[in-house]
Parts: structure tokens; C-alpha cells; sequence
């Protein structure tokens, strides 16, 4: 026979609450968790950011090779980018300046000072490599690389590459050293075959061929 | 029995008042901690997709933009000087070499401007004097295509590719005059006016109130000096058999505002004016006749009528409206259209009795700028044997390389310079140029270079003249969008808008703001100065 006292000690024993432990355990794992949302919070951050880094870089190439469509087919064969005549195939501009292939976040081309602080930018964070190539027919090559002018209708059409760099720093497992800057970037450090692979490096790359569309120049007659 | 009842009972009697108080404060904290988080979340998503929908503004009008810029001219512009356009509201010729001199040219009621659109087919208005902001003083009418606006404005002419290239094909089979209703042309043996099938054939390729430009005999090189203007006409009908087997008649009635014949065919061009209009040379049998299809004139612009929502908008100037313009033309099926419902296009100038309307383009684009590269002139291209006009300056041009294949020839180049003995500081590019007391060198025979020092007092202080009436060798254009909603001043948003190309920092009607600028550069494709070959 149990009495009325004892079952009422029973149900303050079993409503007595959480022991110290217990509360401990709990707060331990609830904090885990938020720590894990807040650690969530800041790499979609830095997701949104590398997006962000990505389509600038996209817009720069996009604008670069607008440029170079914007030239005649002529002029892309007649000279390479730093103006000297009759390049060899393929041409690049990686002799040329690396502060001259930088390009800034957010910068319009502007009538004003190139050291100017233009609002929003961001100096030098993109750099930008080019390449030009020839396309001939292997039956009927041009006699000569660079191509004789007399022989420019050979050249069937150019392969146009556009390459934009940058440093990537929105991957919290691969930090960029902080000695690399923006110009010491090189296309090999995106090829994970390359020695020079760094992960920390981001980049996008336009490739299109252009036909020769300019009047072609008959060959010098007798 | 009753025992066990009670107890399982106290079992089940629930939580206490404090055990639900702290619970209710526990969960209340964890829900706020995830509701912050999904705030945080939204806030980013939202800036997000604000930017995005700016970037694809940009992206979507720079196509339309890039389209029509790359395609301007097509059709005509390598092979004329300038385009005839007959405005019939006010009987007039509105092409800058329509006036006998240059004063007396026709000028835009907005920009103030000649209409040298009808020369090479693109016209960037960047006449920007005084302007000190981006929506200027235009109140409800204000537009980037006025002068007291700091943004820029295009004009562009566009003909449709597949009706244009055919010079010489069909050629002008006698004199027209002004009682003529129908434009009578030859063409080769391989098209017989007796067969119905070829009278069908011809009649897609000029549809009713699709326009055909009449060119100088095509026997003529292209040598900038042997092009003239030419005479732009709209077809009313379908296309008949002619009087012989390879004649067919092309119906031009005046019930077109375009087709005056006497007013498009007047030689009243004495010096200094436009000397490359001849009508004896041009209104020839002989003369070609050029489809061009459905051509279009349209300008692009900034309309800030409303100041917090400026919009990219396109008026075409040459177009179809419908319930204004006639839309009924047309006895057989054309592919745009079905047998009595060929639209018939129209002048429609500013300021005139019948405006044009504005089609939207873009949404919440603040600031348009064009520059125009130019430096392709070569002293052949403008060799002339006219001695009435005045030769070009040869040392305009830029000088290129002593040494290698390219000594001494000049640099056709669109480049930025780096000031150098000899050569002209800085810049090619107009509308934007740091030093503009240097004028890009791309000069071109025709109505701009005839008596330019008389446009040049005209047109203002366009320093150095020629300005705006150089032919285009490369467009930039830039545009700056800027996010829909407001934004806190401090961060990445702004109530001042970044410089772009001659236009210094200046604020915004809109607010603060994110702001992202496209800029892309385009060749119009049809011009002369694409192929230096082309003389």
C-alpha cells in the first residue's frame, strides 16, 4: 500500500527540473549550432562576394573583347598590342606592362586623372591577357610566319583569347599570400597541370574566332 | 485500482508555469537568433538580385544599343555622301547638304543639331554645353538628347540586311521626273518582267512602304570624290511588270511624304554648299536603284522626364506608328506582312505635327555617354580632283613608325597616344578626349567637308571643326544604371554619380544609390572607314 505522501514525494522527485549537467550539455550543443550558422553566415557571404568578383571579371572581359571586335581584321594582323608591326602568330600582351593590363572594379573610361579615386573601384584588381592567333588552311599556308602583307587573305580567320585574373580571396581554405599582388598573376596559375597552380586564383576566359571579313588584298600582279 | 488512475493522471498533469515560461523564453531566443539570420539572408539575396536585375538593364540595352550600332549605315553609307530625305510637313530637305549653305541647314527641334545621322548613318549627340547635371533643364521633357543635358544621345540609321548589297541590280531605266508615280528599272536577262513568277520574285524584294535609295551609276569607282548624295524614296505599291522584259515598274506615289521627286531632285546647291549633289549625275538611266527594306532612323535616349526614374528609350524618327501611319499597303503576301497590311513608315521629326513615340529600352539607366573614335584618315581617301574643295590638312593624320614595315605610313589606329614629338597629344576619341584641342582625324569627302570652316560657325564651338561630323571609325558607348531602391548613404551606395568619359562626378536626381557601369565598343560595320582598301 503506498500512501498519499509518498506519491507526492515521487512527483516532486520527477518534476524536480534539469540537473547543472544537464543544462550544460544542452547550452554546449545549442551553441555548437550557432556556431556553425554564424560560420554558414560568413561563407555565404563570401560566396556572394566571389559571385560578385566574378561577374566584374566577366564585365572586363566582356568589355576587352568588345575592343578588340571593334578593330579590323586588318589592323588585328597588321600589328600586336604594344604597336609593333608585323607580329608573329601567335601574339600576346604579356610583355607588355602589367600596370597597363590592369583593370579597375568599377571604372569607367573617364576624362580624368588615371590616379584618381573613383568611387566604388577598386585599383588594379583585375588583370587582363590577350592572345591572337591565326587561322590558315594547312594546305595553302601563308609563306611565312608573321605573314608577308601580300599574303594576308591567307590568313583565313584569328582565334581571339581574353583572359581576366584576379585574386581570389573569398575561399577561407586556400588565403591568398599577402605579398601577391594583382600584376604577378599569370594564366599558368589557373592550370591545375601547371607547377605555378594556385587555387587563390581566380579567372575567366572568352574565346572566340573571327573570320577574315576585310577585302582581301590580291596578291601583287606582274 | 483507483490508486493507479491518480497517479498516471499526476503523470500527465503537464508542464508547470515556470517550466513553460522558460521553455517559451529559451525558444523565443533560438527563433529570434534564426529569424536575424534569414534577415541577414534576405537583406543580401535582396541586394543580390537588385544588382542583377541593374546588370541585366545594362546588358539588355547595350545588346539593342550594339545591334543597331553595328549594323548602322548598312546599305548605303559606303556608297553615299549623305542621304536625300524629303520632309513633306514642311517642304523641305532635311540632310545637311540640302541647304544651299550651312546656315540655312535643318536642325533638330531637341539637339539643336544638323541631321549628319544622314551621312554616315551615326550620330552621337554629346553636345553637352553648360551642362552641370545629367537631367539638365527640360523639366517634363527632359532628355539626354538636349543640350543642357549632360548625357549623351545616338542617332542611328539601319536599313534591313537581307534586301541591301544588290548595287547595280536593278538600275534606273530612264530620267525621273516630278509627274512620275513609279520608278522604272532594268534589270540583268536572268529576270524576265513576262513571267509572273520573276514579277513575284522582284516584289518581295521591294515590299510596300519599304524604302529604295537611288546611288550614282555604279560604273563609277568608289573613290570618295565620285560619291554624291543620294536620293532616299519609299515604295507605296507592289512592284508591276515593266514595258520590256527586263523593266519592271516600282511604285513611288505621293501619297508617300518621302517620294517629292521635284523637291528631292533640286540642284540648289551653290558654293559653299553641298558640291556632292549633282541631280544630272545621279537622276541618269543607269543610276541604281538599292533596296533597303523597312529602314529604320531611331534615336536612343534618356528620358528623365520622371527625375527618379530615368529610362533608356529609343524614338524612331523613320518608323511605323500605328493608328497615325498608314498600314494598309500591299495586293499580295510579303513575308512581315499579309496582302492589305504592309505598314507604310513615316517622318516623324520632333517638334513636328507628328512626334515620335518613345519605345522603352531600359529601366533606371542614369547616364549615357558615347565617344567616338576615329583615325583612319588617309590623304588618298580624300584626294580630290575638285579644286573647290579644300584639302584636308595632311598633317592631321598621326604619324606612324619610323622604323619597320610601317615607316612613314600613317597610324590608322584608334589608340590612346602618349604625347610624342610630331604626333598630336592623347586621345582619339571625340566626346571624350582629355586634350580636345585635338579633333580625331577621320575626315571624309562629302557635305561636312565642303565650307567647313562655314559649319563650324553654324554649329558653335566644336573645337576643332570638323566635330560631330566626323565618320565614326569606333563607338564607345557607356552605360550607368543604378539600383531601384534606396539605399543608406556610407556603404557601396551613393547619391553622386561616378565620372564617365567627359562628364565629371555629379549628383543624381534618383538618391543613393548602387551604381554599375557597362562599356562596350562597337565598329559600325558598313562604314568606309572599316577597310582602308575601300578609297
Amino acid at each position: 500500500m503506498v500512501s498519499a505522501a509518498s506519491l507526492r514525494t515521487a512527483a516532486v522527485r520527477r518534476q524536480r527540473g534539469f540537473t547543472l549537467i544537464e543544462v550544460l550539455v544542452t547550452l554546449l550543443i545549442f551553441a555548437i549550432s550557432v556556431a556553425g550558422l554564424v560560420a554558414l553566415e560568413s561563407r555565404s557571404i563570401d560566396s556572394q562576394r566571389a559571385a560578385s568578383q566574378l561577374r566584374e571579371a566577366e564585365r572586363v572581359a566582356q568589355q576587352e573583347m568588345s575592343a578588340i571586335a571593334s578593330r579590323g581584321f586588318l589592323e588585328l594582323i597588321a600589328r600586336d598590342f604594344a604597336g609593333n608591326a608585323n607580329p608573329t602568330f601567335p601574339y600576346t600582351d604579356d610583355a607588355l606592362d602589367p600596370g597597363l593590363r590592369q583593370r579597375d572594379f568599377h571604372r569607367p573610361p573617364a576624362d580624368i586623372d588615371n590616379t584618381a579615386v573613383v568611387m566604388g573601384e577598386v585599383r588594379g584588381q583585375y588583370l587582363v591577357s590577350r592572345r591572337i592567333d591565326w587561322i590558315v588552311n594547312p594546305l595553302n599556308p601563308p609563306s611565312g610566319n608573321p605573314p608577308p602583307e601580300l599574303e594576308w587573305s591567307l590568313v583565313n580567320g584569328v582565334e581571339i583569347e581574353v583572359t581576366v585574373l584576379w585574386i581570389d580571396d573569398t575561399n577561407p581554405a586556400f588565403p591568398p599570400p599577402a605579398t601577391l599582388r594583382t600584376i604577378d598573376l599569370t594564366p599558368a596559375m589557373t592550370d591545375p597541370a601547371s607547377a605555378d597552380f594556385s587555387p587563390f586564383v581566380g579567372r575567366v576566359r572568352l574565346r572566340t574566332v573571327r573570320v577574315n571579313d576585310a577585302v582581301l588584298i590580291p596578291p601583287a600582279g606582274p | 485500482m483507483k490508486m493507479r488512475v491518480q497517479s498516471s493522471l499526476r503523470h500527465a498533469r503537464g508542464f508547470t508555469l515556470i517550466e513553460l515560461m522558460v521553455a517559451m523564453v529559451v525558444s523565443a531566443i533560438v527563433v529570434l537568433g534564426i529569424f536575424a539570420f534569414s534577415t541577414i539572408q534576405q537583406t543580401t539575396t535582396g541586394i543580390h538580385e537588385r544588382n542583377v536585375r541593374v546588370q541585366q538593364a545594362l546588358e539588355g540595352a547595350m545588346f539593342s544599343i550594339g545591334q543597331d550600332v553595328r549594323s548602322a549605315g548598312l546599305g548605303w553609307s559606303r556608297l553615299c555622301t549623305e542621304l536625300r530625305v524629303w520632309d513633306a510637313e514642311n517642304n523641305r530637305l532635311i540632310n545637311p547638304g540640302g541647304a544651299n549653305i550651312p546656315a540655312n541647314a535643318v536642325t533638330d527641334d531637341v539637339t539643336g543639331e544638323a541631321y549628319w545621322v544622314l551621312r554616315d548613318g551615326i550620330q552621337a549627340h554629346w553636345n553637352s554645353s553648360g551642362a552641370g547635371s545629367l537631367a539638365g533643364a527640360g523639366g517634363a521633357a527632359a532628355s539626354s538628347a538636349r543640350p543642357d543635358s549632360a548625357a549623351d544621345a545616338l542617332d542611328v540609321i539601319v536599313a534591313e540586311p537581307n534586301y541591301t548589297g544588290s548595287i547595280g541590280v536593278f538600275t534606273l531605266a530612264a530620267t525621273l521626273t516630278g509627274a512620275d508615280a513609279a520608278i522604272r528599272v532594268n534589270t540583268g536577262p536572268a529576270l524576265d518582267s513576262t513571267i509572273p513568277t520573276h514579277v513575284a520574285e522582284v516584289q518581295q524584294l521591294f515590299p510596300p512602304g519599304s524604302f529604295v535609295v537611288l546611288v550614282n551609276p555604279p560604273n563609277l569607282s568608289f573613290r570618295a570624290e565620285q560619291q554624291s548624295q543620294c536620293v532616299l524614296m519609299q515604295v507605296t505599291a507592289d512592284v508591276a511588270a515593266g514595258a520590256g522584259a527586263q523593266e519592271f515598274s516600282i511604285p513611288i506615289a505621293n501619297s508617300s511624304g518621302f517620294n517629292n521627286i521635284n523637291g528631292l531632285m533640286v540642284d540648289n546647291n551653290g558654293a559653299p554648299g553641298g558640291d556632292d549633289w549633282d541631280p544630272t549625275a545621279v537622276n541618269v538611266a543607269g543610276a541604281s536603284v538599292i533596296p533597303v527594306g523597312r529602314l529604320r532612323w531611331s534615336r536612343y535616349e534618356l528620358d528623365y522626364s520622371i527625375n527618379r526614374l530615368p529610362y533608356l528609350v529609343r524614338y524612331d524618327l523613320i518608323g511605323f506608328q500605328e493608328d497615325v501611319d498608314v498600314g494598309n499597303l500591299g495586293a499580295v503576301d510579303y513575308p512581315h506582312c499579309d496582302a492589305g497590311t504592309c505598314p507604310q513608315p513615316s517622318l516623324h521629326l520632333p517638334g513636328s505635327g507628328s512626334p515620335p513615340q518613345a519605345v522603352a529600352i531600359g529601366p533606371m539607366i542614369e547616364d549615357m555617354q558615347v565617344a567616338v573614335g576615329c583615325d583612319g584618315y588617309t590623304p588618298a581617301g580624300a584626294a580630290s580632283a575638285d579644286a573647290t574643295i579644300n584639302d584636308p590638312d595632311l598633317t592631321f593624320e598621326e604619324v606612324g613608325p619610323a622604323e619597320g614595315p610601317f615607316a612613314g605610313l600613317a597610324n590608322l589606329t584608334v589608340d590612346e597616344n602618349t604625347p610624342a614629338s610630331g604626333q598630336r597629344t592623347r586621345d582619339e576619341w571625340l566626346g571624350n578626349a582629355v586634350e580636345e584641342a585635338w579633333a580625331p582625324d577621320c575626315v571624309y569627302y562629302g557635305t561636312g567637308e565642303y565650307a567647313a570652316a562655314d559649319w563650324a560657325l553654324v554649329e558653335g564651338d566644336q573645337n576643332p571643326p570638323p566635330a560631330f561630323r566626323m565618320s565614326p571609325q569606333a563607338v564607345r558607348i557607356t552605360l550607368v544604371g543604378s539600383g531601384e531602391f534606396a539605399e543608406e548613404a556610407g556603404g557601396l551606395g551613393s547619391n553622386l554619380v561616378i565620372p564617365v568619359e567627359d562628364r565629371p562626378e555629379m549628383a543624381s536626381d534618383v538618391g543613393v544609390r548602387q551604381r554599375f557601369s557597362l562599356t562596350e565598343r562597337f565598329a559600325p560595320e558598313n562604314l568606309r572607314w572599316r577597310d582602308p582598301q575601300i578609297q
